[in-house]
């Protein structure tokens, strides 16, 4: 756990880091990003030392680091900055394992475990002879990775490592952190100024603002509910349909859908759709349970001496959860060809209704805000 | 080819001479590197030490070689040890000027990336600044040791060997060939010692950085082959020093002979050498041609040699500073008493020969100007120039007091040292010269010898000049030396001068041919 508290940072007449404090808890993924200038490299480079705040604390696992020795400190993470931080005259497997060397890593072990590095990273043990500039950028970038890695660290900081690459392997490098993340579950603190970038790789997003820390939340959070305008321009409107797994059932249901009992008459039925001006009612128990959905048409094509209505309820039907995507709801109905699904919880009480009307309104607002 | 002929000839010499170049340059340039390497890093770190350090460093390239030499004979002597401090003097600033270029330019990304990734200063200094610098600091040793091998050749100057003793005594001799067979070895040297640091330069070069176009395989072969012309190379240079410690085991029974810097001082050089060995059981180290008047005096109260022959006149104007007499015997009372008093240098006795200044010209102008005597030049001195040595120049018994004595204004003086004066007459460029009494050279240009009328210039014989300490321990050199001077007349030595400077032959061959001749025995 790393907790930053009331952190400053000013040389002689410019203050570049204004009271900082959050906590990254272990195993998060946190994104620091902002406009160039607003002091989240300063930040990061805090955490191992590069700089040192002006007034404040920062711990990691309670333990101040200012009483932790700088080399010792460094060791203990991993750090990957863009292309510059392999250095040149060194082959590959010397970058790999530089610091494992320096620390006394038996040869064998170490050499295994260069192999294992390349193989995480996704490549190819020939090139470990090889030298950093005979490299692409994405495979440089991978080896920076792997050089983090090879210790075995807890913590590991990236300073803007992808920004260099083209998009193509940016996303690929991306794609493989996250998979790197899911698996080893390290505390990782990422520079980075493209919030497509933060939004897709982190559990946590701080967005800064000329030294101070203006959001600290996550990515979804930040999206729906921006505490000022300046992330609300930053984010941008738009941007959360760049991530359309951010918006939620919940987000675009009906919450308060019109319902029936199981031993409701016909007639009451009828008549409670057409008073709500709808085509189908959900049909709950005593606790709210979902039963099933009685639809008009098939309420209208049967025998009128049956008063009661329930051989008419549909119980074969589809729900969704509140936290389901919308990208999972146009999946489902894609499949179901369904036009009505029930929003439940996990004891399978109605908390609401997805209709088509309504997953169309949600979807057409990304071009009728445009004109606000 | 007769200059085929000479290096046949001369092989022996000019390959011991060349390994000594070699020594002399390795060592110096291995100081340079020791010295240099760290005060580069030391600059590139403490930023406000790098323009006063490349200053000074800049300002010791600019002082003039020569000048340089001079100015350290009074600290260290003559002999190796102001000539290889000279060389490393000027090998510094290339060295510590690309060690802190190649240090500074390294990207602030990489130091910080690897200060970020927790490696300490000493680390980041020895894994990552020097490494990436390395091929530039080797640019720069390379620049270095290819003026290190040209500069070495000054260190014959001052007695410091190498082949600079061919070209000087070439250029003195006005003898073409052992120039160039000083001058062309030296090329040589240069070229291969750039060959060499270029291989070790593009060994250091990780291939990375290498931006040729050659197929891997091949650079890997060319690395190889660098690699083992380094290695060869760094075994021979270590084979000749541990050949020099063996050689340098030093017999007790040793005294050193100098001598000054032309013909007739190198003949004596060997001359009393031999006749020492010959006679005694002390062994003999030869510093013959050691440089001028002061360069060698001071060698002997310095106690780099034991021994030298000077010149009376020489001693008592210039080195104890009296007015010129022509006072013989007082002359020589004086200076051994003084030099006794002042200095714990023995005078023992006077030679045969009396080699004193005087002016020549060539035939064709003393016919012109009517030319006999010192004094028919004071009539006609406004037209002539004059070309004497820097000596000459400088000395109270010299050009000044002649110069008064005969009421001589010359249209202009031109100081050269050496022979070229004897070219100069020849073309023209001056019309006067000074010369020696005894000197071959003047016979080899057959050139008429001014009458000194007047008696300006003091009396010049010869006269041993021997450290008390050394004499106290080898009194039986007295005895030889006194033997020898007899022989030792004006025509003995104008004619051993003249085979020398004449027919070509080397002083020491001269020295032995004559001692076998007189067959002397003490």
């Amino acid at each position: 756990m790393i907790v930053f508290k009331d952190v400053s940072k000013s040389y002689k007449t410019t203050t570049v880091l204004k009271d900082i404090s959050f906590t990254i808890e272990d195993g998060d993924l946190v994104c620091l990003i902002g406009e160039s200038g607003c002091g989240k490299t300063t930040t990061l480079k805090m955490i191992n030392k590069l700089n040192s705040p002006t007034s404040g604390e920062i711990t990691i696992n309670k333990q101040n680091i200012k009483n932790i020795n700088d080399v010792k400190l460094r060791r203990k993470m991993g750090y990957v900055i863009q292309q510059t931080g392999l250095f040149s005259h060194m082959t590959i497997r010397e970058n790999i394992e530089i610091i494992a060397k320096i620390e006394k890593m038996p040869e064998q072990k170490r050499s295994k475990r260069v192999k294992e590095m390349m193989d995480m990273v996704g490549l190819d043990e020939k090139l470990l002879e090889r030298y950093p500039n005979e490299l692409s950028g994405g495979q440089l970038q991978r080896i920076g990775i792997a050089r983090a890695f090879m210790t075995d660290p807890k913590i590991i900081l990236m300073d803007e490592p992808f920004s260099a690459l083209d998009p193509m392997s940016r996303t690929a490098l991306q794609d493989e952190l996250l998979k790197l993340q899911r698996k080893f579950h390290k505390t990782i603190v990422f520079v980075t100024h493209d919030m497509d970038e933060a939004i897709k790789l982190a559990d946590k997003i701080a967005i800064m603002d000329q030294g101070e820390l203006v959001q600290y939340d996550t990515p979804e959070n930040i999206l729906k509910h921006p505490t000022n305008d300046f992330v609300k321009n930053f984010v941008g409107h738009k941007r959360i349909w760049n991530s359309p797994e951010f918006i939620k059932v919940k987000d675009i249901m009906i919450t308060r859908p019109v319902t029936c009992k199981e031993d409701d008459s016909k007639f009451y039925c009828i008549n409670k759709m057409r008073m709500t001006k709808v085509d189908s009612l959900m049909v709950v128990d005593e606790e709210r349970k979902l039963i099933g959905i009685l639809y008009a048409e098939s309420l209208s094509l049967k025998n009128h001496k049956v008063k009661g209505i329930k051989e008419y309820i549909e119980k074969d039907i589809v729900s969704v959860k509140e936290n389901d995507s919308i990208v999972d709801l146009a999946k489902l109905i894609k499949n179901t060809k369904s036009a009505t699904i029930p929003v439940v919880d996990r004891e399978k009480r109605l908390t609401g209704l997805i209709t088509r009307s309504s997953l169309i309104t949600a979807l057409s607002q990304q071009f009728t805000e445009e004109d606000e | 080819m007769e200059f085929i002929d000479y290096i046949i000839e001369n092989k022996d010499q000019i390959i011991s001479l060349c390994i000594e170049h070699i020594e002399l340059t390795a060592l110096a340039l291995i100081i340079a590197i020791i010295i240099g390497v760290p005060i580069g890093i030391l600059i590139s770190y403490k930023r406000k030490l790098n323009k006063p350090v490349l200053g000074i460093t800049s300002v010791t390239q600019a002082i003039p070689s020569m000048a340089l030499l001079g100015f350290m004979i009074p600290f260290l002597g003559i002999g190796t040890a102001p000539a290889i401090v000279v060389v490393v003097l000027y090998s510094l600033l290339p060295i510590i000027k690309n060690t802190y270029t190649g240090i500074a330019n390294i990207s602030p990304a990489t130091v910080e990336a690897a200060t970020g990734i927790g490696l300490t200063k000493a680390q980041i200094l020895t894994k990552i600044q020097i490494p990436e610098a390395l091929p530039i600091i080797m640019a720069g040793v390379r620049i270095s040791s290819v003026s290190a091998v040209g500069l070495m050749t000054m260190a014959a100057f001052i007695g410091g060997g190498g082949l600079g003793y061919l070209i000087f005594s070439g250029i003195r001799t006005v003898n073409n060939y052992q120039i160039l067979a000083g001058a062309i070895p030296a090329c040589i040297l240069a070229l291969l010692v750039d060959y060499f640091f270029g291989a070790i330069e593009k060994l250091v070069t990780p291939i990375s950085l290498q931006n040729e176009t050659k197929s891997k395989e091949k650079q890997k072969k060319e690395r190889r082959k660098n690699k083992i012309i380094v290695i060869i190379t760094i075994l021979i240079i270590g084979l000749l020093f541990l050949q020099e410690i063996d050689f340098s085991k030093k017999s007790k029974n040793v005294i050193r002979v100098g001598s000054k810097d032309f013909t007739e001082q190198e003949i004596l050089c060997y001359m009393t050498s031999h006749t020492i060995e010959n006679n005694t059981d002390i062994d003999v180290e030869n510093e013959c041609n050691l440089g001028g008047a002061q360069v060698v005096f001071s060698a002997l109260t310095n106690d780099n040699i034991d021994l030298y022959i000077d010149y009376a006149g020489t001693d008592y104007t210039d080195i104890l500073k009296h007015k010129p007499i022509s006072d013989v015997d007082k002359v020589y009372k004086t200076i051994k008493k003084e030099m006794k008093e002042k200095y714990d240098i023995e005078v023992l006795n006077q030679m045969a020969f009396n080699n004193t200044y005087a002016l020549a010209v060539t035939k064709e102008t003393a016919q012109r100007y009517n030319l006999a005597t010192i004094s028919d030049l004071t009539k006609v001195s406004n037209d002539l120039i004059i070309a004497p040595t820097l000596e000459f120049i400088n000395r109270e018994d010299g050009l000044p007091g002649l110069e008064k004595e005969y009421g001589l204004s010359f249209k202009d003086t031109i100081g050269i040292d050496g022979s070229p004066r004897y070219t100069a007459l020849q073309n023209n460029n001056a019309q006067v010269i000074d010369a020696f009494t005894t000197d071959g050279l003047l016979k080899k240009f057959n050139l008429v010898v001014l009458e000194d009328d007047k008696n300006f210039f003091p009396p010049y014989y010869a006269i041993p000049l021997v450290r008390s300490d050394t004499l106290k321990e080898y009194p039986e050199i007295e005895k030889v030396l006194n033997a020898l001077g007899p022989y030792l007349t004006d025509e003995v030595m104008q004619d051993l001068n003249y085979q020398v400077d004449e027919l070509g032959k080397s002083p020491e061959k001269v020295a032995t041919d004559f001692l076998n001749m007189i067959n002397l025995t003490v």
